[in-house]
């Protein structure tokens, strides 16, 4: 028999902010926002209420009425995000959907629906940067099989071919994340081997075997070095910025992450990294 | 890796002591030019929390002849074959060092000036448009914070973190350091409440039409921006909540600077 819905307590830090609750898993450096009836549902599953329990001393604090469907609405979004011990996962919550949900409460009671809202907190070099170092939607990204995929096509759970930037040695990399948004200004590099890119001013690109953390594409000058994808040896080798312009149109642009220790990847045959760490 | 240097010196900066070695008294003052904001030489030699050493291409490097080399604790983080090519990751890494170890503050990607003695807060990425929007803030009376780091105590004030303007030109990507006095600006010098925080990002053809957020969301909208949230997450969440506590959280698309700063300063 299932437990009864219990909230998650170790390994995760907890801050409280008004009718709000903060938590922050620290296993998944993962984020949360608890809305105040989510936030309200999940400190009253200790494990030794039911549903309607919950839904019973929700209505006490909040002194008005909180349904057994909103509290089984909260618990499926909190099991969802894994705020919930896994046993307490296993119980059936029945939920219907946010939209029917909304539908259900109407705007006047909108504040008694349930909302965990999460973000990914970055590394300390990342947050650093903020990179959004980024590509053109229409840039070709090679996939771990050698052929190529527009960058706005590209999405989690793909393989890339990712790049060792110290052997140039090629290898399957998976694709975490990406996302879009309009970059103010883009660069468009050319190379003394052929390859033109553009990019973001801060996207990363590997200058040479030993540029383990990339360079901004901003930090570039014609001459300097820059790891291109030669096809015939299948590998990266070193070749030359020529010229580099600048285009302060804004436009929409792509980014996303690998999953692999050197965070490089091939686009528009030059190497790319994603990462500052 | 154990390496040897003739040259060394150590750094204070924000609490945490870094230490400098290279083979040449030039190539150190090079190393100290590229540390981080308000960071003070120290005498004596006291246990670094980090080490930097840029070894030339003499001392032995089988793998890489040739290359200067950038060591941070023994172990590389680049190599190159001039060593003006390294200080940029020396100067980046030294930063994130120093902002992810700092006791005593919270440092957040952000822009800040203060209106009315109290700190306006513009969290956001690198070419988010930060530095303009503060320029264009400064311009109009405000007190120049930063354009980079919010440095955030406990108590949930902000410190002035009042570096050089790092500004481009419309059309470059390169930044050059603009003092704040050139643009006719002063820079705070005390701690401050935070009034307001904006959660901006420039969009073309977008305009200034602010919503409030809840304080909880906007804590939750700060930590990608908090460098040190993996490292202390309690910490950081404690802080950031005393400060979204006490301010009021906006969100906005934007457009031109210089009609945000207008719409900004007309309700701030």
């Amino acid at each position: 028999m299932p437990s009864l819905p219990c909230q998650i307590s170790q390994l995760v830090t907890v801050q409280h902010v008004g009718d709000e609750t903060l938590i922050y898993d620290g296993t998944r450096h993962k984020a949360f926002c608890l809305n105040k009836i989510s936030s309200l549902v999940w400190t009253l599953a200790d494990g030794r209420r039911t549903p309607a329990q919950i839904a019973d001393a929700a209505t006490s604090e909040l002194k008005q009425p909180v349904s057994e469907e909103i509290v089984r609405f909260a618990l499926s979004e909190l099991k969802r995000d894994r705020l919930l011990l896994d046993e307490s996962a296993m119980i059936d919550l029945h939920a219907i959907s946010r939209r029917q949900m909304v539908i259900k409460l109407g705007k006047s009671a909108a504040m008694l629906l349930p909302l965990v809202t999460a973000i990914f907190a970055p590394k300390a070099a990342k947050a650093y940067a903020t990179y959004d170092g980024c590509l053109l939607p229409d840039t070709p990204i090679q996939l771990a099989d050698g052929s190529l995929l527009p960058a706005s096509l590209i999405g989690p759970g793909q393989w890339l071919r990712g790049v060792d930037p110290a052997s140039g040695q090629v290898h399957p990399a998976r694709v975490a994340s990406c996302r879009q948004f309009d970059a103010p200004q883009l660069l468009t590099f050319t190379t003394s081997s052929g390859e033109v890119v553009k990019s973001s001013p801060s996207h990363l690109f590997i200058g040479g075997p030993g540029d383990l953390l990339g360079t901004r594409a901003s930090d570039f000058e014609a001459g300097d070095g820059i790891m291109v994808f030669d096809r015939r040896h299948h590998r990266a080798i070193p070749s030359t910025v020529t010229s580099i312009h600048t285009s302060s149109v804004p436009q929409r642009v792509v980014i996303f992450e690998v999953d692999t220790i050197e965070h490089c990847f091939l686009s528009g045959g030059v190497v790319s990294h994603n990462k500052e760490e | 890796m154990r390496l040897t240097a003739a040259c060394t010196r150590q750094v204070h900066a924000y609490g945490v002591t870094l230490e400098l070695r290279a083979g040449t008294e030039l190539l150190l003052r090079r190393m100290l030019s590229r540390m981080p904001y308000g960071a003070e030489l120290v005498a004596g030699s006291e246990p670094a929390s980090r080490t930097y050493t840029i070894a030339s291409p003499g001392q032995s490097a089988p793998a890489a002849p040739g290359q200067y080399r950038l060591y941070a604790n023994g172990r590389k983080l680049a190599a190159a074959p001039r060593p003006s090519l390294l200080l940029e990751k020396l100067g980046s890494d030294a930063m994130i060092h120093v902002a992810n170890h700092a006791p005593g503050f919270v440092f957040v990607h952000a822009g800040v000036v203060a209106w009315k003695g109290r700190a306006l807060l513009f969290p956001g990425s690198s070419f988010a448009g930060k530095t303009t929007l503060v320029a264009s803030l400064v311009r109009a009376g405000a007190v120049y914070y930063s354009d980079e780091y919010a440095l955030l105590d406990e108590h949930g004030l902000v410190h002035p973190y009042a570096r050089q303007l790092q500004m481009r030109h419309p059309g470059r990507t390169r930044q050059r350091s603009v003092c704040v006095s050139r643009i006719e600006g002063v820079a705070g010098t005390t701690p401050i409440p935070v009034a307001h925080i904006y959660f901006s990002r420039y969009t073309s053809k977008s305009e200034w039409n602010p919503e409030p957020i809840p304080p909880g969301l906007a804590t939750l909208k700060m930590l990608p921006h908090a460098i040190s949230i993996r490292r202390t997450p309690s910490r950081v969440l404690k802080t950031l909540a005393a400060v979204t506590s006490a301010a009021c959280c906006w969100q906005s698309p934007r457009g031109d600077a210089d009609a945000t700063r207008t719409a900004i300063l007309a309700t701030a």
